[in-house]
């Protein structure tokens, strides 16, 4: 990938949180621990990983909703920490995100019209009769009639709610888009359409997208590349094609296996394994416990290093041994 | 544990810097003593002797820390009335005070727990119209046309008991037993709305156990735990007994520090109000801190909050 | 054993029959009695004095102590007989239930109106500013309320002013407390951060999405401190504190017929009659507005 095309850009992001309170008892919780990724333009990089483990954090670094600890977020080429007041203001509308949860993206007291009207009243000086005329071609845009525009957000469905969430996500013309397990919240029956509208519309605007799902499935159809995250670090990175076909680390590999990131059990022992706790990182590897290619040097070091893996395809497991894992 | 407790401390120190400056600032803005204290036809130096024996001559930063320099002793001022030490006056109503705020306290929560747990259990009944309407009645009667009425009934036409005063446990039994009973329908409503949320979660375990026999031994297992939040009240009550109802202590000519504070401020003695709003925010600083050190001793959950 | 299973799913079956009944009784019904009282109490105050048949501030030495007209010596003229001057105490009840609302209402929106505002704001931007006004709210809280209430009645003599400043001092923290609360939870909501993430100001954030969802919280919290701001006038009136005599109050009324409780006791118990009847009808509104904003139970979508 040549640095101009890249429109988001994370190097060895860290992140910690100070937890409880006072002299002596205050604990760091390590979220992220040097993350690495970028995304090309127009392309969709997939962020698999179970709950807890640093995504929705990323999304935030990502988003600028907070600043890392250490290491750095740029955004086409410039780094986040270096914005002023009118980088920001562009970052806000280029940058746009759509999450899990649709009710609550949405001011339970503002109609749909008002919605998608906020976006564009703070960002661009039309009058009102053409955010009203926008606002109806967006909602046509995702497939919905421009008469919702009228209705409150109660009054809709889960499917409906998210295409809202996509429309209002697109007022701005945004270059980014974070989507942050837009249909884990829907009906089965439900994503499939949410999910051709989201690669339609990519195909259609050029449009980047941060796709962050536990769901494998629907990562291999809308993603160009995905990062595997556990325990706050990537622990593989490459396209989608290489990651299908020969998944390298011991944590994708189950992935692969369950098709949906649960809590894994231990075929060996039978018993469900924890992720380990975050404000007590364990010294060596943290997927250690699970991992059924385990040894004894896995748990007292941590694995530092990515190793390649053909052209792109990295993985932060040290035995890495492609004859030995079959 | 012991960071909540020293966080709790310096938040109390930082209120009651405030309530010190704030009456510190206002007694020095709603006229001098000049007005009352000082002879009329004093001639300008004598004011100003005057005005130096009161302390108000130095410029007002100054004052304070003097203020607060020998509060830090004991030494709360002279009244300007008295001229005798503010102290004084203080220390000699406010036992008066604490005597009648622990029978009142003790008549609300032994009539409290009493009418909480009676109206628990009678919830089901038809009497149990009547006890909410009690309760909504005396949330919703002025304290003092009960005290007015008690005082008449049994002061002035009855004559059994002593309205003014204290002159030995006679004169208690008139405004305790008052206040105490309006008071304790505040405890007993808490009391019996946080029993009755545990009953009602705990109704099908109970049903299942088959024993509305054990109504009785349930209740004292609902009732330790319901009696949390009544702890809060209750410390809550206390504090403002100690502070002194005025109008109680007004009624009854109690000599205790609400009657004080009264006539200190009809009288612009201000050094006096000052040294006793002083006292009060203490009294109710310290009340709250105990008890937020038992809540948190009680309650783990608590020492996680700031 | 198949006849003791069939005797206990029966009783399963009545008790989940009780309960739902209990639940459906439970439900919440606007208390009509109340609320015909509050707005007698609201009327009152607006258009009240345009019924008075005697003059509340004619004092009439010869008539004073006049009972009511219901018992002997008691005069069709005055329907609830006069006070220890001779006045009118119907027409006095009506002006002074006037005075009452009016400080009620002044005190409650103006302590309301300054907490919520202190409330949004620690929460909102926390740090520094929310722990200082948290430090006001607990020191208001620890100062003695009566004694504000002295002070300020000797600033301004007057007497209207001071007591509502006097009544709003003693309210405020519950709104900011309140308010502080919903719009720390608010903040975290999704819709908030989709707000700063168009680049919406605090300003705008602060105006458009948390006060319109707080605004019913904040209502119902003003109609549930209504009623103890009216007690707290009518004490406040006991240590001459608030609207001065011969302006009637109605608590200023409960203490002139204090001393001659024993003979003319109609003089302070048909203000207290209508404190209390005024009183409850606002707890109780307010509770029924408490209850309508809770989150439902029963079985949903």
């Amino acid at each position: 990938m040549n640095e101009a095309a890249k429109i988001l850009e994370l190097k060895n992001v860290k992140q910690q949180y100070k937890v409880g309170f006072g002299i002596g008892k205050t604990k760091t919780a390590h979220c992220l621990s040097d993350i690495s990724f970028a995304i090309e333009e127009g392309k969709t990089l997939g962020l698999v990983g179970e709950s807890g483990s640093g995504k929705t954090t990323t999304t935030r670094v990502v988003l600028g909703i907070e600043p890392p600890t250490a290491g750095e977020v740029s955004y086409r080429g410039k780094s986040l920490s270096t914005y002023g007041k009118k980088q920001w203001k562009s970052f806000r509308e280029e940058v746009q995100a759509v999450f899990q949860n649709p009710l609550d993206s949405f001011d339970p007291r503002f109609c749909v019209g008002q919605i998608l009207d906020e976006p564009l009243s703070i960002n661009r000086k039309l009058k009102r009769e053409e955010r009203k005329k926008k606002a109806a071609e967006l909602l046509e845009m995702v497939g919905l009639s421009p008469e919702f525009a009228d209705r409150y957000p109660h009054e809709f469905s889960g499917g409906q709610l998210q295409r809202i969430a996509i429309a209002r996500a697109l007022a701005l013309e945004p270059k980014l888009l974070v989507l942050d397990e837009p249909v884990s919240a829907l009906d089965v029956s439900v994503r499939g359409q949410i999910l051709n509208l989201l690669h339609d519309l990519q195909k259609d605007k050029k449009i980047s997208y941060l796709y962050i799902s536990h769901d494998i499935a629907s990562v291999r159809y809308l993603c160009d590349s995905i990062a595997i995250i556990y325990f706050g670090q990537i622990v593989e990175y490459g396209s989608t094609e290489q990651i299908f076909e020969n998944p390298l680390h011991p944590y994708t590999q189950e992935l692969l296996r369950a098709g949906v990131v649960t809590k894994l059990t231990d075929e060996v022992e039978g018993t469900v394994h924890e992720v380990p706790s975050v404000t007590a990182p364990p010294p060596g590897c943290p997927f250690a416990d699970r991992c059924r290619y385990c040894a004894e040097s896995c748990r007292v070091k941590k694995p530092v290093e990515y190793t390649e893996d053909g052209k792109g395809h990295f993985t932060l497991c040290r035995g890495l041994d492609p004859a030995k894992w079959l | 544990m012991l960071k909540y407790v020293l966080d709790k401390l310096i938040q109390s120190i930082a209120t009651l810097l405030i309530v010190v400056i704030a009456i510190f600032l206002i007694t020095r803005s709603t006229g001098s003593p000049e007005d009352i204290y000082i002879p009329m036809d004093a001639t300008q130096e004598q004011r100003e002797v005057y005005m130096a024996n009161f302390g108000l001559d130095k410029p007002l930063p100054l004052q304070f820390v003097y203020f607060v320099k020998e509060a830090l002793h004991g030494n709360l001022g002279n009244s300007y009335a008295t001229r005798k030490p503010v102290m004084d006056s203080i220390a000699t109503r406010f036992p008066n005070t604490v005597r009648l705020a622990l029978s009142i306290m003790l008549v609300t929560t032994v009539l409290g727990f009493a009418l909480g747990i009676l109206s628990t259990l009678l919830r089901k009944t038809f009497l149990n119209k009547f006890f909410l309407s009690f309760f909504a009645l005396c949330h919703a009667i002025p304290g003092f046309f009960v005290l007015m009425l008690a005082i008449d009934i049994f002061g002035v036409r009855l004559r059994v008991l002593p309205i003014a005063g204290n002159s030995g446990f006679a004169s208690y039994i008139l405004p305790s037993v008052t206040m105490g009973l309006l008071f304790s329908t505040n405890i007993a409503l808490v009391l019996r709305n946080s029993m009755v949320e545990i009953l009602d979660s705990e109704y099908i375990k109970l049903v299942k156990l088959k024993g509305m026999k054990e109504h009785n031994v349930i209740l004292k297992h609902v009732l330790k735990n319901a009696s949390i939040p009544v702890i809060g009240m209750l410390s809550m009550m206390l504090a403002m007994q100690l502070t002194g109802t005025m109008i109680t202590e007004t009624m009854f000519a109690w000599p205790g520090i609400g009657l004080l504070t009264y006539q200190s401020v009809m009288n612009r003695d201000y050094a006096m109000v000052q040294g006793l709003v002083v006292v009060m925010t203490l009294i109710v600083i310290v009340v709250n801190f105990l008890a937020d050190i038992l809540y948190a001793a009680i309650d783990p959950r608590i020492r996680g909050q700031v | 054993m198949m006849q003791s299973a069939v005797i206990s799913t029966t009783e399963k079956k009545d008790i989940v029959l009780k309960t739902d009944k209990k639940e459906r009784r439970g439900t919440n019904r606007f208390p009509y009695i109340a609320g015909f009282f509050a707005v007698l109490f609201i009327l009152n105050g607006l258009i009240g004095s345009l019924f008075l048949t005697q003059d509340p501030m004619v004092v009439s030495l010869s008539d004073k102590y006049l009972p009511p007209a219901f018992i002997s010596g008691g005069s069709a003229l005055h329907l609830l007989g006069t006070d220890y001057l001779g006045r009118d105490l119907l027409s006095r009840l009506v002006v002074g239930g006037r005075v009452s609302l009016v400080v009620s209402l002044c005190s409650v929106l103006a302590g309301g109106f300054f907490g919520s505002f202190l409330g949004v704001a620690a929460g909102y931007f926390g740090g520094i500013l929310d722990k200082v006004i948290m430090r006001f709210c607990d020191a208001t809280m620890a100062f003695p309320h009566v004694l504000i209430a002295m002070m300020l009645a000797i600033l301004m003599p007057q007497g209207f002013i001071s007591v509502v400043v006097a009544i709003a001092f003693s309210v405020w923290p519950r709104f900011t407390k309140l308010i502080r609360s919903r719009t720390l939870t608010l903040k975290k909501s999704a819709f908030v951060t989709q707000a700063k993430l168009m680049g919406a100001s605090a300003h705008r954030i602060i105006y458009t999405h948390l006060i319109p969802n707080e605004l019913n919280l904040i209502i119902v919290l003003l109609v549930q401190v209504i009623g103890s701001s009216i007690l707290a006038e009518a004490g406040l009136s006991f240590l001459g504190l608030s609207v001065q005599p011969p302006n009637p109050t109605w608590g200023n009324m409960i203490t002139e017929g204090r001393d001659t409780f024993h003979v003319a006791w109609w003089e302070s118990t048909f203000p207290t009659i209508l404190v209390v009847i005024t009183v409850i009808s606002f707890n109780l509104l307010g509770e029924w507005l408490k209850r309508s904003l809770e989150p439902k139970k029963n079985t949903g979508a």
